[in-house]
C-alpha cells in the first residue's frame, strides 16, 4: 500500500494528470529536448532513407551539447547516413542535406526545401 | 498503429519461445506462469537467432526470424504435452495478490503512457540501437565501432536492441511512444514468474509475493524514470532466475528455471553478468549439501557463461569493447570515494524517504527466515559493486550517479525480497533428505 501510495505521488508530482498521449518520450521527464526530438521526428519524413545529413546543433543550447544533439539525432534518423558537426561549418564532402535547429543555415550549396517546427532543412543545390 | 503492430510483436514473445514448455520446471507452472517463461524464452531464443544471421551474414526479416521459432515451438509443444500441468480444479484464484499487484501495475502503464518514467537514455542509446539495426538487417558494426558513439555503449549485451529490432521490423518503424509500455509489460512478466514459480512447488503465499514484487518494481521503475530502457526486461530474468534458485532447493526441474533468467540477465545489461555471479554463489550456497551441485551449477549457470562469452569474443573481436574493461568513463580511483558514497546514499531515496528500501526491510524483519540471508548478501555485495562502478573516471560524477543509480539500485531490492521470501528460504530446508536426492 505505501508503495502504491508513494507511486500515486510520484506521478502526480511529475506533472499534470491527463489522458491524452505525450507528444514525445520526454514531454514530462525532458522537456528542454522534447522540441529537439520533434524537430528531427519532421526532418526524417522529408529525407529520403540512404541520403547524407549533416545535423546542426543550436549555438549555446542549456541542455543539448553538440554530441547529445547528434545522439538524438541518430536515433530519429535511423535510415539516413547522420554526420556529426558542431557548428554550422562542417568539412569535407558537402552532404545531401543539412538540418538546422533554432536558426537558419546560410551557405549558397544549398536551398531551403523546408520549414518545420523548430527550424529548417536544406538540400544540396543540384 | 505502428505503436499496435510494435506492441504486438513483444505480445508475440510468447509464441516464440513456446519450446520451453518442453522443460519439465516450465511445463508444471500454472498457465500464466507459463507464458512468462515463454515470453522470457522468446526473447532469449529471438535474440541468440538475430546473433547467428548476423553472423552467418542472413539479413533478418520478419517472417525469417519467426518462422523456425515457431515451428520450434510447435514441435515442443507437441512432444510434451502429456507433461503439462493443468489447472486443478477448486485451486483457489489469487485475487488479493491480483488487486496487491493490479492497483500499482495500472498506475506504472499510466506512467509509462504519459511519458512521466522514462529518461533520456532510451532516445539515445537502447532505442537508437534497436532502430539502427532494424534499418541494417542486422548489428551495424561500423555504426558501433565508431569512436563518437562511444558514450552509446558499443559492447553493452544485445538482447534489449534486439527485440526493439524485432518490434521495429513489425513496426516499419521505431515507435517511441509505444517502447515505454514494455516497462509494465516485463514488471507484469516477473510477477508473473514469481507467482507461478512458488505456487508450482506449493507455496500458497507465492502470489501475494509476486504481488509485492509488481508494487515494488512500479514505484522503482516509474521513480527511476525506467520505462524503454533495459532495467525492465533485466529485473524480470532476476526474477526468474532467483525464483528457480530460491525456489528450486531440491526441486531439480526448476534448474532450467534459473538457467532461462541467468542467461537473459547477462545478454541484457552489463551489470547482468555481476548479478549472474552473485546468483550462482546464492545457489552454490543453498545447495551446497547436494552431492550433484556442480553438474546442476553446469546446468544453471552454463548457458549464461556461454552466452557472455559468445558476446563478448565478439565484441572484443570487432574492437567495440570498453564498458566491460570500465573504460568507458576513465580509470579507477578511489580519491573521491566519500562525494561517491554520499551522492550514492542520496539517489537511493527514490524521492520518497527511500520507501522502497523501507518497505523491503520491513518485509525482511516480518517475514524472513535465517535460510534467506544469502540473498541479502547478495544485496549487499551488488551495491558494492555498484559503489565501485562509480570511482571509474575523474570528472565530478553526481551528475552520473544521481541520473543511474536509481536504475541501477532496483536490482538489489530485488534479492532483498528474496531474502525476505519465507517460503523460498525454507523450500528444501526441512526435508533434508530431499536436498539430498534432488525431486525432478
Amino acid at each position: 500500500m505505501a508503495l502504491t501510495g508513494g507511486l500515486l505521488f510520484r506521478i502526480v508530482d511529475a506533472g499534470p494528470l491527463t489522458l491524452s498521449a505525450p507528444r514525445s518520450a520526454l514531454t514530462m521527464t525532458q522537456p528542454g529536448l522534447e522540441g529537439i526530438v520533434l524537430f528531427f521526428q519532421q526532418v526524417s519524413r522529408r529525407v529520403p532513407p540512404g541520403a547524407s545529413i549533416v545535423l546542426i546543433p543550436p549555438p549555446g543550447h542549456e541542455i543539448a551539447s553538440p554530441l547529445i544533439f547528434y545522439y538524438l539525432g541518430l536515433g530519429q534518423l535511423p535510415r539516413q547516413r547522420v554526420a556529426y558537426a558542431e557548428s554550422a561549418e562542417f568539412a569535407g564532402e558537402p552532404p545531401e542535406y543539412v538540418a538546422s535547429f533554432g536558426g537558419a543555415f546560410d551557405d549558397p550549396r544549398f536551398a531551403l526545401i523546408a520549414v518545420v517546427p523548430g527550424g529548417f532543412l536544406y538540400r544540396r543545390a543540384r | 498503429m505502428t505503436g499496435a503492430r510494435f506492441l504486438l510483436s513483444f505480445a508475440a514473445l510468447p509464441l516464440l519461445g513456446l519450446a520451453s514448455w518442453a522443460l519439465p520446471g516450465v511445463a508444471r507452472l500454472p498457465p500464466w506462469g507459463r507464458a512468462s517463461a515463454a515470453a522470457a524464452s522468446g526473447a532469449l531464443l529471438l535474440a541468440v537467432e538475430m546473433f547467428l544471421f548476423h553472423l552467418a551474414g542472413v539479413r533478418w526479416s520478419l517472417p525469417a526470424l519467426a518462422a523456425p521459432l515457431v515451428l520450434l515451438g510447435v514441435a515442443a509443444t507437441i512432444l510434451s504435452r502429456g507433461r503439462i500441468a493443468r489447472r486443478r480444479a477448486g485451486s483457489p484464484r489469487p485475487w488479493g495478490a491480483l488487486v496487491l499487484g493490479g492497483i500499482p501495475l495500472a498506475l506504472a502503464t499510466y506512467a509509462a503512457a504519459t511519458a512521466r518514467a522514462t529518461s533520456v537514455d532510451l532516445l539515445l542509446f537502447w532505442g537508437t540501437r534497436g532502430a539502427r539495426f532494424a534499418a541494417a538487417g542486422g548489428i551495424d558494426v561500423p555504426f558501433l565501432a565508431d569512436p563518437r558513439h562511444r558514450f552509446m555503449h558499443p559492447d553493452y549485451p544485445p538482447l534489449l536492441p534486439f527485440l526493439y529490432a524485432w518490434g521495429t521490423l513489425a513496426s516499419g518503424r521505431f515507435p517511441w511512444g509505444a517502447a515505454l509500455l514494455t516497462m509494465p509489460l516485463f514488471i507484469l512478466l516477473a510477477g508473473l514468474a514469481l507467482g507461478a514459480v512458488g505456487r508450482s512447488t506449493g507455496d500458497p503465499e507465492a502470489p501475494y509475493w509476486g504481488g509485492v514484487l509488481v508494487a515494488l518494481l512500479s514505484f522503482t521503475g516509474v521513480a527511476s524514470l525506467s520505462a524503454g530502457n533495459a532495467e525492465p526486461p533485466l529485473l524480470f530474468f532476476e526474477t526468474l532466475a532467483l525464483a528457480g534458485i530460491a525456489y528450486g532447493r531440491g526441486i531439480r526441474r526448476l534448474d532450467a528455471v534459473a538457467s532461462l533468467g541467468l542467461a537473459g540477465a547477462v545478454w541484457t545489461k552489463v551489470e547482468g553478468a555481476m548479478f549472474a555471479a552473485l546468483a550462482t554463489a546464492c545457489f552454490l550456497w543453498l545447495h551446497r549439501r547436494d552431492p550433484k551441485r556442480w553438474s546442476r551449477l553446469l546446468a544453471v549457470a552454463g548457458p549464461a557463461a556461454g552466452l557472455l562469452a559468445a558476446w563478448l569474443l565478439w565484441a572484443g573481436h570487432n574492437g567495440l569493447l570498453q564498458g566491460y574493461l570500465g573504460r568507458t568513463y576513465g580509470a579507477f580511483s578511489t580519491e573521491r570515494w566519500t562525494r561517491v558514497l554520499a551522492e550514492l546514499a542520496a539517489a537511493a531515496d527514490y524521492g520518497v524517504f527511500y520507501l522502497p528500501w523501507i518497505a523491503v526491510l520491513l518485509l525482511l524483519a516480518h517475514r524472513g527466515r535465517r535460510g534467506g540471508f544469502v540473498f541479502a548478501v547478495a544485496a549487499a555485495l551488488f551495491v558494492l559493486f555498484t559503489f565501485f562502478s562509480y570511482l571509474h573516471g575523474s570528472f565530478d560524477p553526481g551528475p552520473w550517479i544521481r541520473w543511474s543509480a536509481p536504475r541501477l539500485l532496483m536490482t538489489p531490492l530485488v534479492l532483498l525480497l528474496f531474502a525476505a521470501l519465507p517460503a523460498a528460504s525454507e523450500a528444501g530446508k526441512a526435508p533434508e533428505s530431499q536436498a539430498q536426492v534432488p525431486r525432478r
